[in-house]
């Protein structure tokens, strides 16, 4: 009996070691299912003036790292598993822009557009951080580094860092870390556009 | 009857052993990969918007090939947008030689069961699938020059079998936590590769401004002897298929005929 016990129980702690800490991927989407609420924003509008009804928007990948998005830790801290995601982030980032300006009554043009609608202000966003890190919780960053340039003033320059912590972190989910990363760029996304007048 | 139960722990002992070191797949980043040069494309095609040059395939144990035991291709492209306005890439599939589609993915879990479900298909139909070998078109168009050597050293997995039946199970307990330690090394390997694979892969749909030309990174599970490969992308205006046919020169790609 005693054998058979030990085997068993060697069993069960190679199958925890090889395989429960496998890289997980995520499935990039937005908006979040819990909507960010937004308390008073830290600054206030650095830009004013009457509403253009078009943005040009660009958005690019600045990432210093590409190749994860986010990490699992075990009990002790260590970190054990990566956490990927087969996503564009540019593109990822630009749609969730789009839908925060459309919300808010805005018709985002891509830069092609630029020559015909001079009126408009340009928007570029550059993605500096997206990182969940999982340990108790799901602590999910999102920086984007935004410069919204109007027309005859002075380009605008701010990065905009947001860190959110959503759920227990049971199993270390695709889903609950593609939750948290929403999230994070959902703030980091409503900051930016507070900051630059987009809300007035 | 006591042999007996000394030869069955020996031998579960021996599985356990395996176990660990294999973990969940046998793949990990080589050390000592080798760079390729690539000196000019397989082919290229293009119609009025795109241009598309297929500029090698990286496959298990081929030049440039920095996994060790790939269960993948990885396909170097380059697009160039020929038109005024911007293009946007939005799927690249590759057919094999049954015709069916497959998926590009930077999942190395997709990637592995995908090829597993690929040497099923044609073995049902007669057909040995191994990766690497084959090719010989696309190793003979020379578009890569190697630097050093292709050799790469393979560890050779051994192991005693031996003990007594309470050694069994007190060898068990003693030899977890080098089972653990295996298994996570394993693990860490494999994750490494992933990693590796997400960083290298080009991310769709992909942007192309006009006249713009990108290099694209494409992973495909195994596909033998592909006919096609097709790259959907979208304009103003409409959709559009840029076929590239491969049936040339990646004949033969992972079909083993050593034993026909």
């Amino acid at each position: 009996m005693r054998p058979a016990v030990g085997i068993l129980l060697t069993l069960a702690l190679t199958q925890i070691a090889a395989c429960t800490y496998g890289s997980r991927y995520v499935e990039l989407s937005y908006p979040p299912q819990e909507q960010v609420e937004m308390s008073s924003p830290s600054t206030q509008p650095v830009a004013s003036g009457p509403r253009t009804h078009y943005v040009i928007l660009a958005v690019n990948d600045a990432r210093e790292t590409s190749d994860r998005i986010g990490n699992v830790r075990d009990g002790f801290g260590f970190d054990t598993a990566s956490i990927l995601t087969e996503d564009n982030i540019a593109v990822w980032v630009y749609d969730a822009v789009s839908f925060e300006l459309a919300r808010l009554g805005y018709q985002v043009l891509d830069q092609y557009g630029a020559s015909s609608n001079e009126s408009a202000n340009r928007l570029t966003a550059n993605v500096r951080k997206v990182y969940c890190d999982i340990y108790m919780v799901y602590d999910g960053e999102v920086t984007l580094q935004a410069t919204l340039e109007r027309p005859n003033q002075e380009p605008v320059t701010t990065e905009y860092p947001a860190k959110v912590s959503s759920g227990l972190s049971w199993a270390g989910s695709g889903s609950a870390t593609g939750e948290s990363l929403a999230q994070a760029l959902q703030t980091s996304i409503r900051n930016m556009l507070h900051d630059f007048g987009f809300t007035d | 009857m006591r042999r007996t139960v000394l030869h069955t722990g020996a031998t579960i002992l021996s599985a356990l052993l395996l176990l660990g070191l294999t973990g969940c797949g046998g793949s990990k980043v080589l050390k000592d990969s080798e760079p390729v040069t690539l000196v000019k494309p397989l082919t290229t095609v293009s119609d009025q918007r795109l241009e598309a040059h297929l500029d090698w395939v990286i496959v298990r144990a081929g030049p440039g090939t920095w996994a060790k035991n790939a269960d993948w291709d990885e396909y170097l492209m380059r697009a160039r947008n020929l038109s005024d306005e911007p293009i946007r890439i939005t799927g690249v599939t590759v057919y094999d030689s049954l015709d069916t589609r497959l998926e590009s993915s930077a999942n190395i879990n997709n990637l592995i069961s995908m090829s597993k479900k690929t040497t099923t298909r044609y073995k049902a139909e007669g057909v040995k699938v191994k990766a690497g070998v084959g090719g010989e078109t696309l190793m003979a168009a020379g578009a890569v020059a190697l630097i050093g050597s292709q050799a790469y050293a393979i560890a050779v997995l051994t192991g005693s079998a031996t003990g007594s039946a309470a050694g069994v199970a007190v060898g068990a307990v003693v030899l977890a936590p080098v089972l653990i330690v295996g298994g996570m090394v394993q693990s860490k390997n494999k994750d490494w590769v992933a990693r590796e694979l997400v960083s290298r892969h080009t991310p769709l749909p992909v942007d192309l401004a006009p006249q713009e030309l990108q290099s694209l990174i494409i992973f495909f599970p195994l596909a033998p002897s592909p006919r096609r490969i097709e790259l959907v992308y979208v304009d103003s205006n409409d959709e559009h298929k840029l076929i590239i046919d491969t049936r040339e020169i990646l004949q033969g790609l992972h079909i083993d005929n050593a034993d026909q």
